[in-house]
Formats: structure tokens, C-alpha cells, sequence
């Protein structure tokens, strides 16, 4: 477990210490108490972490949910994340930006956020996080029940902790995917070196040669890995490899 | 003999799957150390797939939070049996913990 926290944060720099600590922590609980923390200390209440893949055609939102459940579920089931504004500006930018300064262009949009409004989202912050190490865009979305007014504030005086804050969690975040991908499939160094090659277009005998084992180990290997990853050949392996972060994707 | 890359810090719980029309909902839980976590992934037809991850503390939360779902209706029997499981989990590891 990382650091211990005391109930609140009360100054900018231990603040940014308990940004800087979230690589540390091991599981999502603690990440989600310390962003509670940190949220709190922005002058807000609420957050949703999300982070975006995109694979093919295939599209993978993943979020922490740190506000209420249900407004999660109600976002996922009228699938709001189709036509969410933010995603799309945190897709093309790298800025926080006040919620309300983000435009709406559709009817959809507006009943989005007025059920955000009803569900602790009032007004808030939306902060894209980018990395070179991660194939994911990530959104963080931090929320008030208040007006804009103390979103404003709070993005004026914390927008350096904000940025901070969202490429922590990214980055946490493919870390821990990919560890507990690989850990929950069992999947050893010479899996992942097998769907590498495979992801290079390598045959199980170009692959057993530059891996130096034997053509039927391969061959066993890639089946099992197919298992594993519920897939039904190599190449569909390797995407949901790349989807679960086992392996990066191709630049 | 290489080692797997990670030692497992987290146990699956409890799980399920079910198909809703054209999607299909899947419901983990797992704990790992003192906390637990819920997964709870939507997959459409096309693939698409919206994963929820809810940490949560005590287990009272993940009946709390299924009974929230929107298709909890539908999927009342599996969340049932899913939190069985989960409690049969933790009694056994609590009865392993004990001297």
C-alpha cells in the first residue's frame, strides 16, 4: 500500500505529494481514496476517471467511478459516451477546461448534461490526459453540485495539480491493467514475447526460431494463448492482448 | 522455466456473465489484500465495451451497487448467486485466518 493519508489535504504541496504517490498504490481502493482526497482539495466532490481505447473499429471506455454508481449506469445505458463532448475534446486537446466552456451541438448532449447536473455534476472541470507510454486517452471529469462559478475558481487556482492529477492516473492506470491482465491469464515473459511476434506478423516458425524454442511449443503456446484470451485465432488474440494492455499496440 | 510475470495479488470472487439481447453484461469481483473491486463491463455486438470499475470496502456495497444496475431485474438470479459466492469467499478466508 503507498503512503498513509491524513483525513484532508490542506496545502498545495501536500497535495502534490499525494498526486505523486498514486504510482505507489496497489489497488484501485486506494487510488479511488486518495483521488477522493485530492478531489476534496480542489473544492470539489465528485469524479470519474475514464480512459479510452480505440482498437480497430472497437471502442473500450473504462472508468473509476468516483461519484454516484448510478449516474454511471445511466450514462452507460443511454451510451452517452457516444456523443460525449468530452470525450471528443479531450481527444483533440490537451487543456483543462471548465465543463460549461466545452460546446454542446446535439439535443443528445444537452440531456447528457442535465442529467449530469441531477447526479453531482453540476458544473465541473474536464482534464485530458495524454502519454507517450500509453495507447489510452484519458478524461478526467471533476464535478460539483454547485454552479460554475466553483468550477471556475477551482480550475483557476489548481489547473497545474489538475493536469498533474489526470496523467497520474492514466499512467496508474495501464500499469495496472496490464499487471493484472497478465497476472489473472497467467501469462509469462515468453507469452507476451509470443503475441509480440505475432503481432509483427511472424508464423509460429519464424517466431519458435527467433525465440529459440522448439516449433510445437510455439504452436502449443499460441493455442493456449487463444484460450486464454477467449480468441479465436492468433491475430485476434493479439487484439484483445493490445485491448486488455498486455502488449502496447503498434505505433 | 520462466516465471509468470507477476505474482497475483488479486483473487476472482465471484463472477458472471449474461447475455441481454444484442449486448452482454459481465459482472467481476475481486479482492485484493484488504479492499475489494467490482468489474462490471457492458460489451455490445460490435465489440464496443464500457467497463465500470467500483472499489468499494465493504461487501454490503457490491449488493448495494448490483441492485443499482439497471438490469438488475433481469439479471437477479446470476447477481444472486454471484453474491453467495462472494460471502462463501469470505467466510472461507476469514475461516482460514483464524487461529
Amino acid at each position: 500500500m503507498g503512503k498513509l493519508h491524513p483525513d484532508s489535504i490542506n496545502s498545495f504541496e501536500f497535495a502534490n505529494e499525494s498526486i505523486s504517490w498514486i504510482s505507489g498504490y496497489e489497488n484501485e481502493a486506494a487510488v479511488d481514496d486518495a483521488s477522493r482526497q485530492i478531489v476534496r482539495y480542489f473544492g470539489l466532490e465528485a469524479f470519474v476517471f475514464g480512459a479510452l481505447f480505440r482498437n480497430g473499429e472497437r471502442e473500450h471506455y473504462r472508468y473509476l467511478v468516483g461519484c454516484k454508481p448510478e449516474w454511471c449506469f445511466l450514462y452507460n445505458q443511454n451510451k452517452w459516451y457516444a456523443i460525449d463532448p468530452f470525450i471528443d475534446y479531450a481527444l483533440h486537446h490537451t487543456s483543462p477546461v471548465l465543463a460549461l466552456d466545452v460546446p454542446l451541438a446535439s439535443p443528445g448532449q444537452q440531456r447528457m448534461m442535465a442529467a449530469a447536473a441531477e447526479h453531482g455534476f453540476r458544473s465541473g472541470v474536464v482534464v485530458p490526459a495524454h502519454s507517450d507510454s500509453s495507447a489510452r486517452v484519458g478524461v478526467l471529469y471533476l464535478g460539483t453540485e454547485h454552479g460554475p462559478t466553483l468550477a471556475y475558481r477551482s480550475l483557476v487556482r489548481h489547473r497545474s495539480l489538475m493536469r498533474a492529477f489526470a496523467m497520474e492516473l492514466l499512467e496508474w492506470w495501464d500499469v495496472r491493467l496490464r499487471d493484472t491482465s497478465a497476472a489473472d491469464l497467467e501469462l509469462d515473459d515468453l507469452d507476451v514475447d509470443l503475441l509480440y511476434k505475432a503481432q509483427n506478423h511472424a508464423t509460429a516458425e519464424e517466431a519458435a526460431r527467433e525465440l529459440g524454442i522448439t516449433v510445437s511449443r510455439a504452436e502449443s503456446r499460441y493455442e493456449r494463448l487463444n484460450r486464454k484470451l477467449e480468441a479465436p485465432s492468433k491475430k485476434y488474440a493479439v487484439e484483445r492482448a493490445v485491448e486488455l494492455g498486455v502488449i502496447k499496440p503498434t505505433s | 522455466m520462466k516465471h509468470p510475470r507477476k505474482q497475483k495479488a488479486r483473487t476472482l470472487l465471484s463472477q458472471f456473465s449474461s447475455a441481454l439481447g444484442r449486448e452482454v453484461l459481465k459482472v467481476r469481483i475481486y479482492r485484493d489484500r484488504e479492499a475489494f473491486v467490482c468489474e462490471r463491463e457492458l460489451v455490445e455486438r460490435d465489440g464496443t465495451s464500457f467497463t465500470m470499475v467500483l472499489p468499494f470496502k465493504d461487501p454490503g456495497a457490491a449488493r448495494a451497487l448490483l441492485a443499482a444496475d439497471p438490469y438488475y431485474a433481469r439479471v437477479r438470479g446470476e447477481v444472486g448467486r454471484a453474491l453467495i459466492k462472494l460471502d462463501r469467499a469470505l467466510r472461507d478466508s476469514h475461516g482460514k485466518a483464524a487461529p
